[in-house]
């Protein structure tokens, strides 16, 4: 093998690679090689591939038109299996040994595509396609049009397994965010980092320099990429200095945050591990410096999207970054003096330059005479390319109007360079338009952030320097440091003359604006003579500056055509706003680490091992994961472990962790007037010692929640909320006390945490508590009646809270221990309990056990519901003021005829019973006028042995023994009910007093 | 303590197996944890009697002091105006002796088990926080003594720092701990990381 291992464009010398790290890799299946510091396209590029895509709509043959991350054509899918990545731009994937790469948007193969036929019926795929072509017959939408454009439109395919690699999340914080490093940005940095702030400096590329990298120019008495790596090294050693390689600002955000993609493993086959493929950061900076550099335009003329045809800087990247020759034989072709320079430097690579076509006539720039010696200088434009897939010639039309043909296999294009100030207008803010340069430039600017450089319009490397020490001084001072200062080295003021050529007006073939959407000219003075004529209008009838590219390369080429076709200028035509990201981000960066079980976090109660342990079958509800219920062997659904829990606790003794429930301590001398404003029942007669339901009700009068209060000291008082409100229902005392009543002496912790909480429920259910507590602990009727609450001694000496409360119907206990010993009280409680025959049970019993006592939950306290509807009325208190007293009162709300909570039964026994049936008479219609209220909560009664369920009626109470029926429309059954009272079980509640 | 996929928080070495361990985690045993919440008007009665019995004041920033081991080693971490969190692991530490000390100049709440903490420190520590915590850890920014209630993971926490090295202790609710162990586990697996139960 030669010095250049195999690769016939790779030049014998030069370039920052490292030839000495041979890199094997395939396209589309074809074995090649490149050198380690190579991108995927200056690899291709060195093995002579010039083919690389197929364009979105046309599907014509494309090639490599830039070196960044602006590439609009040159768009692969990296790697196999699950970690395929549709649409990546080759021209900034970095090579590694084993890259795999496959062009996309072609079948059967990249050289012969079938859909290329597109092009032969443009015709019907010009702008506004979508809404005329396939407009009719309507029912073809479905059915052939979509899957026919869904088929051959689009870019690459999807991975189509779960991925399986890792993202992150990360927050990183600096005084000084540099966006860029380029000359402008190294400098920035340089003069921050010496000033002794915290800097950090973002680059998208793996290599830091920008055009530093890609210029055969000098900074001082270095070669500029030297400079620009001798500036890299000092920063490196810097303590207060943070360099991110690889790594995209994308999106800048008020207070001055911006959120950027780091590509940590993107650059290897497969992450090492432990380690993400992706981090996407959140950086906090008290300021920022913009110095993004500048983006160049193509050149619109007949077929500019043949391969070969490529941006002039581009051509210096590949020439001098990465020692490849983009062609042997090169035209060049510019409005500018900048791309002068392409030429001499083809020259300086032993390519021949045979012509130079500059727009503006003549010998322009600051090349000297000597070199371009052999170049036919041409003033004049190309109007055409030729050669389908590989460049072979160009069509140039002379000033005096000649016609010529020129073999070449590259044409330097170069429209001049438009500033990438994206991240200028994230917030709102729109660029203003410099008439003169022909060129964007931010205008009003997001707070903290400055923009130097190229990204300001200062294009030559003098001023670039000269910006970014400059803005980077002005925000070091803002930061009231003393800004150091130092001499600039030399750089050269290179000449930036343009005259703008917006478009080769004598063009042939298809003139492309926007590459990636098949955008021409013929599309735009298509869409204006329709009327879509301001530049929002034409992005959405064109799709120009849409897709991956978002109209890096297009946009301004775009406006500028579209203002000569309205006759106005185009700073009035505006520009379409930029929005985050300024590339794209892929989804799982943004997820992070929530994703699968991780999505959101998840809470566990204290008992959540034992209940594994017990293969309990797990719900979320809400944020905490709940037991269900219990399944035993043989039971094979949810119904059965339900029944016997049920039926356990109602003849035996069942436990239930009910450690969600939320939990809220109060102290003070106010607690109870704070209480008494806060629920709608009195508090004045609890004694010390006992417990109360209580009721609460929104400012509105509807209900909000309700839960239990108990006296545990004359200043003390600990409520219960149900699991769904405990947040807000906190959330609202808070808000009460801090806001609304001050002044009330009392003081307030959730102490939901705290404890672990156990209902003990069932007629045994004394009989076990009494085996676990302190002997001498007196439980019977007389020492701790229904609703009795005061503190317990566990025989074990734990200290802990018992409560006489019950859900379940049954006599009931809720004792709460420290949280730490939950787990070890249920394994004593079941030890304790085996020969009678303890169960626990899980939410879906609770539930029934509920519906059969007829107490109100989620379902009935649904923010709609007043207490009278609920049958509480009787709790609204009459001798104080609460919240939500008066506007309880409201006519509508206390209507005698509205909803009422009753409860019924399938007249058919054996049928059952589905929420949100709605109230119908037997005789009428099906007809929401005929509705007289619905079903909220059904449950299969094992105490009753058939369906019962809750509902709301109108005037319910008083129609306990009517016939209707429950209608349920979504599965279309409907169910003949006996109306009733809403407690199934135990009315008198013997029970629970025993 | 395991979740629903197994992630346990459990003694030894996770993540990157090689080198040193750029994390390290020890589960703290608090054996009090309080909610101190200040009376209305009682600032000055406050300030003495913390005074008299601790030998300190307060903290009204968001900062931690500690006391001395003559009184049980608390710490007062700063937790909203006129709030702080009491923790200490002296076992002779008891809700009386901080009841005792108040004198009814503020309200105390016991909290005992309700929170997990966790003691990490490592040269990696602070790019393994950074994966959750949006605050800025730097030292610059965030010192001995310092404290703040911010989130990791969308679960709230409490953090102060008791050294330079830097060595933080984290207090995050009981019934999230899972949860945000599975976090932190995951944050630290690059570095490696060393599991050790309190002390």
């Amino acid at each position: 093998m030669n010095s250049t291992d195999g690769q016939p464009a790779r030049l014998a010398a030069g370039g920052l690679i490292d030839r000495g790290r041979v890199l094997r890799f395939t396209f589309d299946g074809r074995a090649l090689a490149g050198y380690a510091g190579d991108t995927l396209a200056s690899a291709l590029l060195a093995n002579d591939v010039r083919l690389v895509g197929r364009s979105f709509k046309f599907h014509r043959p494309r090639g490599i038109l830039t070196a960044g991350a602006e590439e609009p054509n040159a768009l692969v899918e990296l790697r196999t299996g699950a970690r395929r990545e549709a649409n990546t731009r080759s021209t900034i994937a970095e090579l590694y040994e084993g890259l795999e790469a496959n062009s996309q948007n072609r079948w059967p193969s990249l050289r012969f595509d079938l859909h290329a036929l597109h092009g032969l019926f443009s015709p019907l795929l010009a702008a506004g396609f979508y809404y005329k072509t396939f407009m009719w017959p309507a029912a073809f939408w479905e059915k052939v049009y979509e899957p026919l454009i869904r088929r051959s439109a689009g870019l690459g395919s999807m991975a189509q397994s779960p991925d399986p690699d890792t993202y992150e999340k990360s927050t990183a914080h600096c005084d000084i965010l540099v966006i860029g490093a380029g000359p402008a940005g190294l400098m920035a940095a340089m003069t921050a980092a010496r000033s002794g702030a915290r800097v950090l400096l973002a680059d998208e590329d793996f290599q830091l320099g920008g055009r530093c990298l890609s210029e055969r120019r000098a900074i001082g008495e270095q070669s500029m990429h030297t400079w620009a790596a001798s500036v890299v090294a000092e920063l490196s050693s810097m303590p207060n200095v943070r360099l991110m390689r690889r790594t995209t600002v994308l999106g800048s955000y008020d207070h001055g945050v911006y959120a950027a993609l780091e590509r940590v493993n993107d650059h290897l086959p497969v992450p090492p591990p432990f380690e993400p493929r992706q981090r996407l950061w959140r950086i906090v900076a008290q300021r920022a410096v913009l110095t993004a550099g500048a983006i160049e335009r193509p050149l619109v003329f007949g077929d500019n999207d043949t391969p070969g045809v490529m941006l002039a800087g581009a051509v210096r990247s590949y020439l001098n970054r990465f020692a490849v020759s983009p062609g042997r034989r090169a035209v060049v072709f510019t409005d500018n003096d900048d791309a002068w320079s392409t030429a001499a430097d083809l020259e300086a690579a032993g390519m021949q330059v045979v012509a130079m076509v500059d727009s503006r006539g003549g010998r322009q720039g600051s090349v000297s005479p000597q070199t371009l010696r052999s170049t036919d200088i041409v003033g004049g434009v190309v109007r055409r390319a030729l050669g389908g897939q590989r460049l072979e010639s160009v069509e140039i039309l002379t000033i005096t109007g000649q016609i010529r043909r020129i073999d070449c296999d590259l044409l330097a294009m170069s429209g001049g360079w438009s500033p990438t100030l994206h991240l200028t207008s994230h917030q709102g803010m729109r660029p203003r338009w410099d008439a003169d340069r022909s060129i964007f430039l931010p205008d009003q600017l997001p707070a903290g952030m400055t923009v130097a450089g190229a990204a300001n319009g200062e294009f030559t490397t003098r001023a670039a320097l000269a910006a970014g020490y400059r803005e980077a001084q002005l925000a070091v001072q803002a930061l009231g440091l003393n800004a150091a200062k130092f001499a600039l080295p030399a750089a050269p003021d290179e000449s930036d003359a343009r005259q703008v050529l917006w478009r080769v007006k004598d063009a042939r073939g298809k003139s492309f604006v926007d590459f990636q959407n098949d955008v021409t000219t013929a599309d735009i003075e298509l869409a204006q003579r329709e009327g879509f004529s301001s530049a929002e209008h034409l992005k959405r009838y064109t799709t120009l500056g849409m897709a991956t590219d978002q109209g890096k390369t297009s946009a301004v080429n775009g406006l500028a055509m579209l203002a000569e076709l309205t006759g106005k200028p185009i700073g009035s035509v505006g520009t379409t706003t930029f929005r985050p990201p300024y590339t794209p981000v892929a989804i799982g960066a943004l997820a992070g680490h929530h994703r699968g079980p991780d999505f959101r976090p998840t809470r566990l109660p204290p008992s959540h091992a034992w209940a594994q342990e017990q293969r309990a079958v797990f719900v979320e509800t809400g944020a905490w994961l709940r037991a269900q219920y219990f399944p035993r062997a043989g039971e094979n659904d949810w119904l059965q472990p339900t029944i016997r829990e049920v039926t356990a606790v109602r003849t035996g003794v069942g436990i239930c962790d009910v450690s969600t429930l939320g939990k809220i301590e109060l102290q003070g001398p106010d607690a109870l007037a704070f209480l008494e404003r806060l629920y709608a029942n009195g508090w004045q007669t609890l004694a010390v010692g006992r417990a109360r339901y209580g009721l609460m009700l929104r400012d509105d009068g509807i209900v909000m929640d309700d839960g239990t209060v108990a006296r545990l000291a004359d200043q003390q008082y600990f409520l219960t909320t149900t699991t769904a409100n405990a947040v807000s229902v906190y959330q609202h005392m808070q808000y009460c006390h801090q806001v609304l009543w001050p002044q009330l002496d009392v003081q307030f912790v959730s102490v939901t945490e705290r404890w672990a909480q156990f209902a003990i429920a069932g007629p045994r259910a004394r009989d076990l508590l009494t085996r676990v507590v302190a002997p001498g602990q007196d439980l019977s009727n007389a020492a701790f009646p229904y609703l009795a609450a005061g503190s317990v001694t566990l025989a074990n000496g734990l200290r802990g809270r018992l409560f006489r409360i019950s859900f379940s119907g049954e006599l009931a206990y809720e004792l709460a221990v420290p949280a730490s010993s939950g787990d070890a009280v249920m394994r004593q409680l079941f030890a304790a309990g085996a020969d009678l025959g303890v169960v626990a049970y899980g939410l879906e019993a609770l539930s029934v056990m509920r519906i059969e006592k007829g107490h109100v939950a989620g379902n009935e306290l649904n923010g709609r519901t007043t207490a009278l509807q609920l049958g509480l009325g009787r709790m609204l208190s009459t001798r104080k003021d609460y919240i939500g007293a008066v506007m309880s009162r409201r006519e509508n709300l206390v209507d005698p005829t509205g909803p009422q909570l009753v409860g019924l039964k399938p007249v058919d026994r054996s049928q059952r019973l589905s929420s949100g049936a709605h109230f119908l008479p037997i005789g009428g219609t099906v007809h929401a006028a005929n509705e007289q209220g619905y079903v909220t909560s059904t449950a299969y009664s094992p105490t009753l042995g058939h369906w019962i369920a809750l509902g709301f009626l109108r005037s319910g109470r008083q129609r306990h023994g009517e016939r209707l029926r429950a209608c349920d429309l979504l599965r279309n059954q409907a169910v003949l009910v006996d109306i009733c009272d809403p407690v199934f079980v135990d009315p008198q509640g013997e029970r629970l007093r025993g | 303590m395991a979740n629903k996929d197994g992630v346990a928080f459990a003694p030894g070495r996770s993540g990157q197996p090689g080198g040193p361990a750029g994390v390290r985690v020890r589960a703290h045993k608090a054996r009090l944890l309080a909610s101190v919440l200040a009376r209305p008007g009682s600032s000055s009665l406050l300030a003495a009697a913390t005074e008299r019995s601790f030998g300190l004041t307060l903290p009204t920033t968001p900062r931690v002091i500690s006391s001395s081991a003559a009184c049980s080693n608390f710490d007062f971490v700063w937790s909203g105006p006129g709030h702080w969190l009491v923790e200490s692991s002296a076992a002779g530490a008891t809700m009386n002796e901080l009841l005792t000390a108040f004198d009814g100049s503020a309200s105390v709440f016991d909290q005992t088990d309700s929170r997990v903490l966790l003691d990490v420190s490592g040269p990696r520590i602070r790019d393994a926080l950074a994966k959750g915590l949006p605050i800025d850890l730097h030292p610059t920014s965030f010192k001995v003594g310092d404290a703040a209630i911010t989130t990791a993971s969308h679960i709230g926490l409490q953090i102060w720092q008791l050294a330079p090295e830097p060595l933080y202790r984290l207090a995050v609710a009981r019934s999230y701990f899972i949860s945000f162990w599975g976090w932190l586990s995951s944050s630290a697996a690059e570095y490696g990381c060393e599991i050790s139960e309190s002390a």
